[in-house]
Protein backbone atom coordinates (compact mmCIF):
# COMPACT_ATOMS: atom_id res chain seq x y z
CA UNK A 1 0.00 0.00 0.00
CA UNK A 2 1.47 3.39 -0.91
CA UNK A 3 2.26 5.95 1.76
CA UNK A 4 -0.44 8.44 0.83
CA UNK A 5 -3.10 5.76 1.13
CA UNK A 6 -1.81 4.79 4.55
CA UNK A 7 -1.86 8.44 5.64
CA UNK A 8 -5.42 8.74 4.35
CA UNK A 9 -6.38 5.83 6.61
CA UNK A 10 -5.06 7.76 9.60
CA UNK A 11 -7.06 10.80 8.55
CA UNK A 12 -10.16 8.60 8.23
CA UNK A 13 -9.38 7.21 11.73
CA UNK A 14 -9.46 3.71 10.30
CA UNK A 15 -7.92 0.96 12.43
CA UNK A 16 -6.48 -0.43 9.21
CA UNK A 17 -4.02 2.46 9.34
CA UNK A 18 -1.97 0.84 12.07
CA UNK A 19 -2.16 -2.59 10.50
CA UNK A 20 -0.92 -1.29 7.16
CA UNK A 21 1.81 0.73 8.88
CA UNK A 22 3.00 -2.38 10.65
CA UNK A 23 2.99 -4.39 7.45
CA UNK A 24 5.02 -1.83 5.52
CA UNK A 25 7.26 -0.35 8.18
CA UNK A 26 7.04 -2.69 11.13
CA UNK A 27 10.21 -4.48 10.10
CA UNK A 28 12.42 -1.44 10.12
CA UNK A 29 10.85 -0.05 13.29
CA UNK A 30 11.41 -3.32 15.10
CA UNK A 31 14.99 -3.36 13.85
CA UNK A 32 15.68 0.13 15.16
CA UNK A 33 14.14 -0.58 18.55
CA UNK A 34 15.92 -3.91 18.93
CA UNK A 35 19.25 -2.41 17.91
CA UNK A 36 18.94 0.17 20.65
CA UNK A 37 17.28 -1.84 23.38
CA UNK A 38 18.37 -5.46 22.79
CA UNK A 39 15.20 -6.59 24.44
CA UNK A 40 12.31 -8.00 22.42
CA UNK A 41 9.61 -7.09 24.89
CA UNK A 42 10.79 -3.48 25.28
CA UNK A 43 11.26 -3.20 21.54
CA UNK A 44 7.75 -4.39 20.84
CA UNK A 45 6.37 -1.88 23.32
CA UNK A 46 8.35 0.91 21.66
CA UNK A 47 7.00 -0.04 18.26
CA UNK A 48 3.49 -0.18 19.67
CA UNK A 49 4.08 3.29 21.12
CA UNK A 50 5.22 4.40 17.68
CA UNK A 51 1.83 3.53 16.21
CA UNK A 52 0.13 5.26 19.11
CA UNK A 53 2.18 8.41 18.51
CA UNK A 54 1.49 8.27 14.81
CA UNK A 55 -2.22 7.89 15.51
CA UNK A 56 -2.05 11.01 17.66
CA UNK A 57 0.01 12.98 15.14
CA UNK A 58 -2.01 12.24 11.99
CA UNK A 59 -4.07 14.32 11.50
CA UNK A 60 -3.15 17.11 11.37
CA UNK A 61 0.37 16.15 10.40
CA UNK A 62 0.88 14.76 6.91
CA UNK A 63 4.49 13.58 6.67
CA UNK A 64 6.33 13.98 3.39
CA UNK A 65 8.17 10.74 4.04
CA UNK A 66 6.24 8.21 6.05
CA UNK A 67 9.09 5.73 6.48
CA UNK A 68 11.39 8.35 7.94
CA UNK A 69 8.51 9.65 10.08
CA UNK A 70 7.92 6.26 11.70
CA UNK A 71 11.62 5.46 11.96
CA UNK A 72 12.29 8.75 13.71
CA UNK A 73 9.50 8.24 16.24
CA UNK A 74 10.73 4.73 17.00
CA UNK A 75 14.31 5.93 17.39
CA UNK A 76 13.31 8.68 19.79
CA UNK A 77 11.05 6.46 21.87
CA UNK A 78 13.69 3.74 21.99
CA UNK A 79 16.41 6.15 23.07
CA UNK A 80 14.17 7.45 25.86
CA UNK A 81 13.53 3.91 27.00
CA UNK A 82 17.22 3.11 26.75
CA UNK A 83 18.12 6.12 28.91
CA UNK A 84 15.68 4.94 31.55
CA UNK A 85 16.90 1.36 31.41
CA UNK A 86 20.62 1.80 31.42
CA UNK A 87 22.28 3.58 34.26
CA UNK A 88 25.54 2.22 33.07
CA UNK A 89 26.89 0.67 29.96
CA UNK A 90 26.27 -3.03 29.73
CA UNK A 91 28.18 -5.48 27.65
CA UNK A 92 26.68 -5.55 24.19
CA UNK A 93 24.85 -2.26 24.71
CA UNK A 94 25.15 -1.08 21.14
CA UNK A 95 23.61 2.32 21.78
CA UNK A 96 26.17 3.05 24.50
CA UNK A 97 29.00 1.95 22.23
CA UNK A 98 27.74 4.23 19.46
CA UNK A 99 27.52 7.07 21.93
CA UNK A 100 31.11 6.57 23.02
CA UNK A 101 32.29 6.48 19.41
CA UNK A 102 30.45 9.70 18.58
CA UNK A 103 31.72 11.42 21.69
CA UNK A 104 35.25 10.98 20.38
CA UNK A 105 34.35 13.65 17.82
CA UNK A 106 33.28 16.16 20.38
CA UNK A 107 36.14 16.54 22.81
CA UNK A 108 38.24 19.14 21.01
CA UNK A 109 35.59 21.60 19.99
CA UNK A 110 36.46 25.20 20.77
CA UNK A 111 33.20 27.04 21.02
CA UNK A 112 32.15 28.95 24.07
CA UNK A 113 28.47 28.16 24.14
CA UNK A 114 26.35 25.09 23.89
CA UNK A 115 24.53 25.03 20.57
CA UNK A 116 20.76 24.75 20.25
CA UNK A 117 19.33 21.47 19.04
CA UNK A 118 18.36 22.98 15.71
CA UNK A 119 21.93 24.17 15.22
CA UNK A 120 23.22 20.65 15.82
CA UNK A 121 20.64 19.32 13.37
CA UNK A 122 21.56 21.86 10.71
CA UNK A 123 25.26 21.21 11.18
CA UNK A 124 24.74 17.48 10.86
CA UNK A 125 22.73 17.99 7.68
CA UNK A 126 25.53 20.08 6.23
CA UNK A 127 28.11 17.55 7.28
CA UNK A 128 26.21 14.61 5.82
CA UNK A 129 25.93 16.51 2.55
CA UNK A 130 29.73 16.62 2.31
CA UNK A 131 30.12 12.83 2.47
CA UNK A 132 30.09 10.40 -0.40
CA UNK A 133 27.02 8.22 -0.50
CA UNK A 134 28.56 5.03 0.82
CA UNK A 135 30.32 6.69 3.75
CA UNK A 136 27.14 8.56 4.62
CA UNK A 137 25.01 5.42 4.53
CA UNK A 138 27.44 3.52 6.71
CA UNK A 139 27.59 6.43 9.16
CA UNK A 140 23.78 6.71 9.33
CA UNK A 141 23.32 2.96 9.71
CA UNK A 142 25.75 2.96 12.59
CA UNK A 143 24.65 6.05 14.48
CA UNK A 144 21.08 6.61 13.37
CA UNK A 145 19.89 3.02 13.03
CA UNK A 146 22.39 1.74 15.67
CA UNK A 147 23.22 -1.26 13.50
CA UNK A 148 26.11 -3.44 14.59
CA UNK A 149 29.32 -3.47 12.59
CA UNK A 150 28.42 -6.99 11.51
CA UNK A 151 24.98 -5.99 10.25
CA UNK A 152 26.47 -3.14 8.23
CA UNK A 153 29.17 -5.37 6.78
CA UNK A 154 26.59 -7.97 5.74
CA UNK A 155 24.33 -5.33 4.21
CA UNK A 156 27.11 -4.00 2.02
CA UNK A 157 28.89 -7.31 1.48
CA UNK A 158 32.14 -5.90 2.84
CA UNK A 159 34.38 -6.91 5.71
CA UNK A 160 33.85 -5.63 9.22
CA UNK A 161 37.29 -4.03 9.08
CA UNK A 162 36.22 -1.96 6.11
CA UNK A 163 33.16 -0.75 8.02
CA UNK A 164 35.27 0.23 11.02
CA UNK A 165 37.72 2.06 8.79
CA UNK A 166 34.94 3.98 7.05
CA UNK A 167 33.40 4.97 10.37
CA UNK A 168 36.72 6.08 11.83
CA UNK A 169 37.45 8.28 8.85
CA UNK A 170 33.96 9.76 8.92
CA UNK A 171 34.21 10.49 12.65
CA UNK A 172 37.54 12.21 12.09
CA UNK A 173 35.99 14.34 9.36
CA UNK A 174 33.07 15.14 11.66
CA UNK A 175 35.49 16.21 14.38
CA UNK A 176 37.26 18.59 11.98
CA UNK A 177 33.93 19.86 10.67
CA UNK A 178 32.58 20.65 14.13
CA UNK A 179 35.83 22.35 15.11
CA UNK A 180 35.71 24.55 12.03
CA UNK A 181 32.05 25.33 12.68
CA UNK A 182 32.95 26.47 16.18
CA UNK A 183 30.83 24.00 18.08
CA UNK A 184 31.24 23.23 21.73
CA UNK A 185 29.23 20.05 22.45
CA UNK B 1 18.89 16.21 28.34
CA UNK B 2 22.32 14.76 29.11
CA UNK B 3 24.82 16.80 27.05
CA UNK B 4 26.70 13.65 26.09
CA UNK B 5 23.54 12.30 24.53
CA UNK B 6 22.41 15.44 22.76
CA UNK B 7 24.47 14.85 19.70
CA UNK B 8 23.37 11.22 19.44
CA UNK B 9 19.74 12.19 19.97
CA UNK B 10 19.86 15.21 17.64
CA UNK B 11 20.78 12.84 14.83
CA UNK B 12 17.10 11.85 14.83
CA UNK B 13 16.23 15.20 13.27
CA UNK B 14 18.44 15.09 10.19
CA UNK B 15 16.80 15.29 6.78
CA UNK B 16 14.42 12.51 5.79
CA UNK B 17 16.40 11.89 2.63
CA UNK B 18 19.40 10.73 4.64
CA UNK B 19 17.22 8.50 6.82
CA UNK B 20 15.61 6.84 3.83
CA UNK B 21 18.84 6.54 1.90
CA UNK B 22 20.41 4.55 4.73
CA UNK B 23 17.36 2.47 5.72
CA UNK B 24 18.67 -1.09 6.12
CA UNK B 25 17.17 -3.88 4.10
CA UNK B 26 14.97 -6.03 6.32
CA UNK B 27 15.38 -9.58 5.07
CA UNK B 28 12.46 -11.98 5.64
CA UNK B 29 13.11 -14.60 8.29
CA UNK B 30 13.55 -18.10 7.02
CA UNK B 31 11.63 -21.01 8.51
CA UNK B 32 12.94 -24.35 7.44
CA UNK B 33 10.55 -27.01 6.40
CA UNK B 34 12.16 -30.20 5.27
CA UNK B 35 11.55 -30.29 1.54
CA UNK B 36 11.86 -33.30 -0.69
CA UNK B 37 11.12 -33.31 -4.40
CA UNK B 38 12.13 -36.51 -6.13
CA UNK B 39 15.42 -36.39 -4.30
CA UNK B 40 16.51 -33.09 -5.80
CA UNK B 41 17.22 -30.01 -3.75
CA UNK B 42 15.86 -28.69 -0.51
CA UNK B 43 13.55 -25.71 -0.53
CA UNK B 44 13.03 -23.36 2.35
CA UNK B 45 10.17 -21.27 3.50
CA UNK B 46 10.81 -17.56 3.53
CA UNK B 47 8.84 -15.70 6.10
CA UNK B 48 8.50 -12.07 6.88
CA UNK B 49 7.80 -11.13 10.46
CA UNK B 50 4.62 -9.09 10.67
CA UNK B 51 2.77 -8.05 13.79
CA UNK B 52 -0.80 -7.02 14.17
CA UNK B 53 -1.44 -4.26 16.65
CA UNK B 54 -4.70 -3.75 18.49
CA UNK B 55 -5.14 -0.04 19.00
CA UNK B 56 -6.98 -0.19 22.29
CA UNK B 57 -4.69 -2.67 23.98
CA UNK B 58 -0.94 -2.70 23.70
CA UNK B 59 0.28 -6.16 24.49
CA UNK B 60 3.67 -7.29 25.59
CA UNK B 61 4.33 -9.65 22.74
CA UNK B 62 5.94 -12.96 23.56
CA UNK B 63 9.52 -13.38 22.44
CA UNK B 64 9.42 -16.87 20.95
CA UNK B 65 10.21 -17.02 17.25
CA UNK B 66 6.69 -18.01 16.28
CA UNK B 67 5.17 -15.15 18.16
CA UNK B 68 5.04 -13.19 14.95
CA UNK B 69 2.75 -13.81 12.04
CA UNK B 70 4.86 -15.52 9.42
CA UNK B 71 4.12 -15.22 5.78
CA UNK B 72 4.92 -18.51 4.19
CA UNK B 73 6.33 -18.73 0.72
CA UNK B 74 8.36 -21.40 -0.93
CA UNK B 75 11.55 -21.19 -2.95
CA UNK B 76 10.89 -23.87 -5.45
CA UNK B 77 14.19 -25.23 -6.75
CA UNK B 78 13.18 -28.37 -8.56
CA UNK B 79 14.78 -27.77 -11.95
CA UNK B 80 12.87 -30.62 -13.54
CA UNK B 81 9.64 -29.17 -12.16
CA UNK B 82 8.65 -32.65 -11.18
CA UNK B 83 5.48 -33.06 -9.18
CA UNK B 84 4.29 -36.55 -8.40
CA UNK B 85 0.73 -37.33 -9.33
CA UNK B 86 -1.43 -37.84 -6.30
CA UNK B 87 -4.28 -40.22 -5.67
CA UNK B 88 -6.63 -37.79 -3.96
CA UNK B 89 -9.19 -39.98 -2.18
CA UNK B 90 -9.45 -38.63 1.34
CA UNK B 91 -8.91 -41.06 4.15
CA UNK B 92 -11.95 -42.27 6.03
CA UNK B 93 -11.74 -42.18 9.78
CA UNK B 94 -13.92 -44.64 11.61
CA UNK B 95 -17.22 -46.08 10.54
CA UNK B 96 -20.18 -44.36 8.94
CA UNK B 97 -19.99 -41.16 7.00
CA UNK B 98 -18.93 -37.63 7.70
CA UNK B 99 -22.23 -36.05 8.59
CA UNK B 100 -23.47 -33.47 11.05
CA UNK B 101 -26.71 -32.60 12.74
CA UNK B 102 -27.54 -28.96 13.32
CA UNK B 103 -30.50 -26.60 13.40
CA UNK B 104 -28.89 -24.64 10.61
CA UNK B 105 -25.70 -25.05 8.58
CA UNK B 106 -24.36 -21.80 10.01
CA UNK B 107 -23.74 -23.62 13.31
CA UNK B 108 -21.21 -25.83 11.52
CA UNK B 109 -19.06 -23.09 9.97
CA UNK B 110 -15.69 -22.68 11.70
CA UNK B 111 -14.43 -19.33 10.44
CA UNK B 112 -12.20 -20.99 7.85
CA UNK B 113 -10.13 -18.19 6.33
CA UNK B 114 -10.38 -19.49 2.74
CA UNK B 115 -12.91 -17.39 0.84
CA UNK B 116 -14.41 -17.83 -2.59
CA UNK B 117 -12.34 -14.87 -3.73
CA UNK B 118 -9.00 -16.25 -2.58
CA UNK B 119 -6.43 -15.63 -5.29
CA UNK B 120 -3.77 -18.21 -4.42
CA UNK B 121 -2.86 -20.38 -7.40
CA UNK B 122 -0.81 -23.04 -5.66
CA UNK B 123 -0.63 -24.71 -2.28
CA UNK B 124 1.85 -26.99 -0.56
CA UNK B 125 1.27 -30.71 -0.37
CA UNK B 126 2.72 -32.37 2.70
CA UNK B 127 3.93 -35.87 3.30
CA UNK B 128 1.74 -37.64 5.79
CA UNK B 129 3.79 -37.91 8.94
CA UNK B 130 3.24 -41.56 9.72
CA UNK B 131 4.08 -42.73 6.23
CA UNK B 132 6.70 -45.43 5.83
CA UNK B 133 8.63 -43.52 3.19
CA UNK B 134 8.84 -40.23 5.03
CA UNK B 135 9.64 -41.48 8.47
CA UNK B 136 8.74 -39.26 11.36
CA UNK B 137 11.63 -38.05 13.43
CA UNK B 138 11.36 -36.20 16.68
CA UNK B 139 11.04 -32.61 15.61
CA UNK B 140 11.52 -30.81 18.92
CA UNK B 141 14.43 -31.88 21.08
CA UNK B 142 14.01 -32.62 24.77
CA UNK B 143 15.68 -29.31 25.64
CA UNK B 144 13.37 -27.36 23.33
CA UNK B 145 10.34 -29.06 24.81
CA UNK B 146 11.52 -28.31 28.33
CA UNK B 147 12.09 -24.68 27.38
CA UNK B 148 8.60 -24.38 25.99
CA UNK B 149 6.96 -26.04 28.97
CA UNK B 150 9.08 -24.01 31.35
CA UNK B 151 7.85 -20.87 29.62
CA UNK B 152 4.27 -22.02 30.00
CA UNK B 153 4.91 -22.72 33.68
CA UNK B 154 6.18 -19.18 34.13
CA UNK B 155 3.03 -17.84 32.52
CA UNK B 156 0.86 -20.02 34.75
CA UNK B 157 2.76 -18.67 37.72
CA UNK B 158 4.23 -21.85 39.11
CA UNK B 159 7.45 -23.77 39.52
CA UNK B 160 8.32 -26.09 36.66
CA UNK B 161 9.11 -29.75 37.44
CA UNK B 162 9.79 -32.43 34.85
CA UNK B 163 7.95 -35.57 35.88
CA UNK B 164 8.57 -37.85 32.91
CA UNK B 165 11.23 -37.79 30.18
CA UNK B 166 11.35 -40.99 28.09
CA UNK B 167 14.68 -41.96 26.57
CA UNK B 168 13.33 -41.87 23.03
CA UNK B 169 12.64 -38.16 23.33
CA UNK B 170 9.06 -38.48 22.15
CA UNK B 171 7.56 -36.29 24.86
CA UNK B 172 8.14 -34.45 28.11
CA UNK B 173 5.71 -34.39 31.02
CA UNK B 174 5.90 -31.77 33.70
CA UNK B 175 3.94 -30.36 36.54
CA UNK B 176 3.32 -26.85 37.69
CA UNK B 177 1.16 -25.79 40.61
CA UNK B 178 -2.40 -26.25 39.44
CA UNK B 179 -1.66 -28.05 36.16
CA UNK B 180 -0.02 -30.98 34.41
CA UNK B 181 1.79 -30.29 31.16
CA UNK B 182 2.78 -32.55 28.33
CA UNK B 183 4.56 -31.69 25.11
CA UNK B 184 5.12 -34.15 22.31
CA UNK B 185 8.08 -33.87 20.02
CA UNK B 186 5.70 -33.18 17.14
CA UNK B 187 4.74 -29.92 18.82
CA UNK B 188 1.42 -30.76 20.46
CA UNK B 189 1.05 -29.41 23.97
CA UNK B 190 -1.56 -30.49 26.52
CA UNK B 191 -2.31 -28.48 29.62
CA UNK B 192 -4.49 -30.28 32.12
CA UNK B 193 -5.67 -28.07 34.96
CA UNK B 194 -5.88 -30.22 38.04
CA UNK B 195 -9.58 -30.00 38.62
CA UNK B 196 -11.09 -27.01 36.85
CA UNK B 197 -10.26 -23.38 36.41
CA UNK B 198 -13.30 -21.27 37.23
CA UNK B 199 -14.32 -18.90 34.46
CA UNK B 200 -16.47 -15.77 34.63
CA UNK B 201 -20.13 -16.56 34.00
CA UNK B 202 -20.27 -14.90 30.58
CA UNK B 203 -17.19 -16.77 29.37
CA UNK B 204 -18.03 -20.30 30.42
CA UNK B 205 -17.28 -22.92 27.77
CA UNK B 206 -20.62 -24.69 27.73
CA UNK B 207 -21.91 -26.87 24.93
CA UNK B 208 -24.70 -25.23 23.00
CA UNK B 209 -24.07 -21.76 24.39
CA UNK B 210 -24.45 -20.20 20.95
CA UNK B 211 -21.88 -18.85 18.52
CA UNK B 212 -21.70 -15.36 20.01
CA UNK B 213 -21.07 -16.64 23.53
CA UNK B 214 -18.67 -19.30 22.29
CA UNK B 215 -16.58 -16.76 20.38
CA UNK B 216 -16.60 -14.40 23.34
CA UNK B 217 -15.35 -17.23 25.57
CA UNK B 218 -12.59 -18.11 23.11
CA UNK B 219 -11.55 -14.48 22.78
CA UNK B 220 -11.39 -14.20 26.55
CA UNK B 221 -9.31 -17.35 26.92
CA UNK B 222 -7.03 -16.45 24.00
CA UNK B 223 -6.39 -13.09 25.65
CA UNK B 224 -5.87 -14.62 29.10
CA UNK B 225 -3.47 -17.26 27.78
CA UNK B 226 -1.90 -15.12 25.08
CA UNK B 227 1.62 -15.75 26.33
CA UNK B 228 0.94 -19.48 26.59
CA UNK B 229 -0.50 -19.92 23.12
CA UNK B 230 1.99 -17.58 21.46
CA UNK B 231 -0.51 -16.83 18.67
CA UNK B 232 0.08 -13.30 17.47
CA UNK B 233 -3.39 -12.81 16.06
CA UNK B 234 -5.74 -15.36 17.67
CA UNK B 235 -9.12 -15.73 15.99
CA UNK B 236 -11.97 -17.95 17.26
CA UNK B 237 -12.93 -21.06 15.32
CA UNK B 238 -16.07 -22.46 16.93
CA UNK B 239 -18.81 -24.77 15.75
CA UNK B 240 -21.61 -26.85 17.23
CA UNK B 241 -23.18 -30.08 16.07
CA UNK B 242 -25.63 -32.42 17.77
CA UNK B 243 -25.82 -36.10 18.59
CA UNK B 244 -28.77 -38.41 17.98
CA UNK B 245 -30.35 -37.18 21.23
CA UNK B 246 -30.10 -33.56 20.03
CA UNK B 247 -27.42 -32.91 22.62
CA UNK B 248 -25.10 -30.14 21.43
CA UNK B 249 -21.33 -30.42 21.28
CA UNK B 250 -19.43 -27.18 20.81
CA UNK B 251 -15.77 -26.93 19.80
CA UNK B 252 -13.99 -23.96 21.35
CA UNK B 253 -10.94 -23.45 19.18
CA UNK B 254 -8.64 -20.62 18.18
CA UNK B 255 -6.06 -20.27 15.42
CA UNK B 256 -3.36 -17.79 14.53
CA UNK B 257 -4.72 -15.80 11.60
CA UNK B 258 -2.70 -13.66 9.23
CA UNK B 259 -3.38 -11.19 6.46
CA UNK B 260 -1.38 -13.50 4.20
CA UNK B 261 -3.87 -16.06 2.84
CA UNK B 262 -1.34 -18.90 2.66
CA UNK B 263 -0.26 -18.40 6.26
CA UNK B 264 -3.86 -18.10 7.39
CA UNK B 265 -5.02 -21.32 5.75
CA UNK B 266 -2.01 -23.31 6.92
CA UNK B 267 -2.45 -22.05 10.46
CA UNK B 268 -6.17 -22.84 10.38
CA UNK B 269 -5.46 -26.41 9.36
CA UNK B 270 -2.34 -27.15 11.38
CA UNK B 271 -1.81 -24.63 14.19
CA UNK B 272 -4.73 -24.36 16.54
CA UNK B 273 -5.55 -24.46 20.20
CA UNK B 274 -8.66 -25.86 21.80
CA UNK B 275 -10.24 -25.13 25.14
CA UNK B 276 -12.39 -27.76 26.79
CA UNK B 277 -14.25 -28.30 29.99
CA UNK B 278 -17.75 -28.46 31.32
CA UNK B 279 -18.40 -24.78 31.71
CA UNK B 280 -15.14 -24.14 33.49
CA UNK B 281 -11.76 -24.74 31.88
CA UNK B 282 -10.21 -28.18 32.23
CA UNK B 283 -7.86 -28.52 29.28
CA UNK B 284 -5.96 -26.49 26.77
CA UNK B 285 -4.51 -28.31 23.80
CA UNK B 286 -2.13 -26.53 21.45
CA UNK B 287 -1.56 -28.15 18.08
CA UNK B 288 1.45 -27.14 16.08
CA UNK B 289 1.53 -29.73 13.35
CA UNK B 290 3.09 -27.41 10.82
CA UNK B 291 6.59 -27.35 12.24
CA UNK B 292 7.27 -31.01 11.58
CA UNK B 293 5.59 -31.26 8.21
CA UNK B 294 7.59 -32.29 5.17
CA UNK B 295 6.69 -30.49 1.95
CA UNK B 296 6.66 -32.66 -1.16
CA UNK B 297 5.78 -29.90 -3.59
CA UNK B 298 3.93 -26.73 -4.36
CA UNK B 299 0.97 -27.85 -6.47
CA UNK B 300 -1.15 -25.68 -8.77
CA UNK B 301 -4.74 -25.53 -7.59
CA UNK B 302 -8.15 -24.88 -9.11
CA UNK B 303 -10.13 -21.84 -8.10
CA UNK B 304 -13.42 -21.82 -6.21
CA UNK B 305 -15.58 -21.46 -9.31
CA UNK B 306 -13.99 -24.51 -10.88
CA UNK B 307 -14.39 -26.50 -7.68
CA UNK B 308 -18.04 -25.53 -7.39
CA UNK B 309 -18.67 -26.56 -11.00
CA UNK B 310 -16.97 -29.89 -10.39
CA UNK B 311 -19.19 -30.41 -7.36
CA UNK B 312 -22.36 -29.67 -9.31
CA UNK B 313 -21.14 -31.96 -12.14
CA UNK B 314 -20.72 -34.80 -9.67
CA UNK B 315 -16.92 -34.74 -9.58
CA UNK B 316 -16.62 -34.88 -5.82
CA UNK B 317 -15.60 -37.31 -3.13
CA UNK B 318 -17.83 -38.08 -0.21
CA UNK B 319 -18.41 -40.70 2.42
CA UNK B 320 -22.15 -39.99 2.46
CA UNK B 321 -24.14 -43.09 1.61
CA UNK B 322 -26.11 -43.03 -1.58
CA UNK B 323 -29.41 -43.46 0.18
CA UNK B 324 -28.81 -40.41 2.32
CA UNK B 325 -28.19 -38.09 -0.57
CA UNK B 326 -31.08 -36.13 -2.01
CA UNK B 327 -32.77 -38.37 -4.62
CA UNK B 328 -32.79 -35.75 -7.37
CA UNK B 329 -29.28 -34.56 -6.70
CA UNK B 330 -28.72 -31.15 -5.21
CA UNK B 331 -29.13 -27.58 -6.31
CA UNK B 332 -26.80 -24.71 -5.63
CA UNK B 333 -29.07 -23.56 -2.79
CA UNK B 334 -28.48 -26.86 -0.98
CA UNK B 335 -24.74 -26.27 -0.93
CA UNK B 336 -22.75 -24.33 1.63
CA UNK B 337 -19.06 -23.77 1.08
CA UNK B 338 -17.30 -24.32 4.38
CA UNK B 339 -13.71 -23.61 3.39
CA UNK B 340 -10.47 -25.25 2.38
CA UNK B 341 -9.32 -28.18 4.48
CA UNK B 342 -6.25 -30.38 4.47
CA UNK B 343 -6.90 -34.10 4.81
CA UNK B 344 -4.70 -37.12 4.52
CA UNK B 345 -5.14 -39.24 1.43
CA UNK B 346 -6.48 -42.76 1.71
CA UNK B 347 -3.10 -44.29 0.86
CA UNK B 348 -1.59 -42.45 3.83
CA UNK B 349 1.05 -40.85 1.63
CA UNK B 350 0.00 -37.23 1.58
CA UNK B 351 -1.85 -34.44 3.28
CA UNK B 352 -3.53 -32.39 0.55
CA UNK B 353 -6.00 -29.50 0.28
CA UNK B 354 -9.68 -29.96 -0.56
CA UNK B 355 -12.58 -27.61 -1.09
CA UNK B 356 -15.19 -28.70 1.43
CA UNK B 357 -18.90 -28.29 0.95
CA UNK B 358 -21.73 -29.06 3.34
CA UNK B 359 -24.88 -30.31 1.64
CA UNK B 360 -28.22 -30.95 3.30
CA UNK B 361 -29.21 -34.62 3.25
CA UNK B 362 -32.47 -36.46 3.50
CA UNK B 363 -33.13 -38.25 6.76
CA UNK B 364 -36.62 -39.12 7.92
CA UNK B 365 -35.45 -39.93 11.43
CA UNK B 366 -34.42 -36.45 12.43
CA UNK B 367 -36.05 -34.57 15.31
CA UNK B 368 -38.39 -31.88 14.06
CA UNK B 369 -36.07 -28.92 14.25
CA UNK B 370 -32.89 -30.68 13.18
CA UNK B 371 -31.21 -31.03 9.78
CA UNK B 372 -28.47 -33.34 8.59
CA UNK B 373 -25.54 -32.24 6.48
CA UNK B 374 -22.89 -34.27 4.73
CA UNK B 375 -19.35 -33.27 3.82
CA UNK B 376 -18.44 -33.34 0.14
CA UNK B 377 -14.90 -32.75 -1.03
CA UNK B 378 -13.39 -31.57 -4.29
CA UNK B 379 -9.58 -31.87 -4.44
CA UNK B 380 -8.07 -28.42 -4.75
CA UNK B 381 -5.07 -29.73 -6.70
CA UNK B 382 -5.32 -29.17 -10.44
CA UNK B 383 -6.59 -32.34 -12.19
CA UNK B 384 -3.45 -32.84 -14.27
CA UNK B 385 -1.61 -33.64 -11.03
CA UNK B 386 -4.14 -36.23 -9.88
CA UNK B 387 -4.42 -39.90 -10.69
CA UNK B 388 -6.87 -42.74 -10.07
CA UNK B 389 -9.58 -40.41 -8.92
CA UNK B 390 -12.34 -42.37 -7.18
CA UNK B 391 -15.35 -40.22 -6.47
CA UNK B 392 -17.16 -42.48 -4.07
CA UNK B 393 -15.45 -43.55 -0.89
CA UNK B 394 -18.66 -44.21 1.01
CA UNK B 395 -18.21 -46.91 3.59
CA UNK B 396 -20.19 -49.95 2.70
Amino acid sequence: MDDNTIIDLYFERSEKAVKESEIKYGGICHRIAENILHNRADSDECVNDTWMSAWGAMPPERPDCLGAFFARITRNISISRWRKNSAQKRKGDEAAICLDELNECLSDCNGDRFPENYEIRDALNRFLGTLNEKARIIFMQRYWYVCTIRQIADEHSIKEGAVKMSLMRTRNRLKEFLYEEGFDI
Amino acid sequence: MNEDNRFFESLSDVDDKYVIEAMPEIKPKKLSFKYIAAGICAASICAAAVGVIVLHNTKKAPDMPYSKNYHYSFEYQDENNHLEKIKPDPGVDGMGFEGFWAHDVSELLENNPWTKECSLTSLPVFAESNNEIFSMENYYSAEEMKDRLSGISDELGGEFNVTNEPADGSYIEASVYGARLKMQSSGQININFNGVLNLPEKYRISDGCGRENAEAAVNYLAERYYDVLKFEYPVPSVYTDYDIYSKPYTRFEVYDKSDDPLTAILNFNFRKASFSGNGDLEYICIYDNLACKTVVGMYPIIDYETAEKMLMDGDYTTTVWEENRLPDGFEADDVTFSGLYYKRTEDYKYNIPYYRFLIELQNSNLPEDMKEYGAFYVPAIAPEYLTDVNTDTAFN
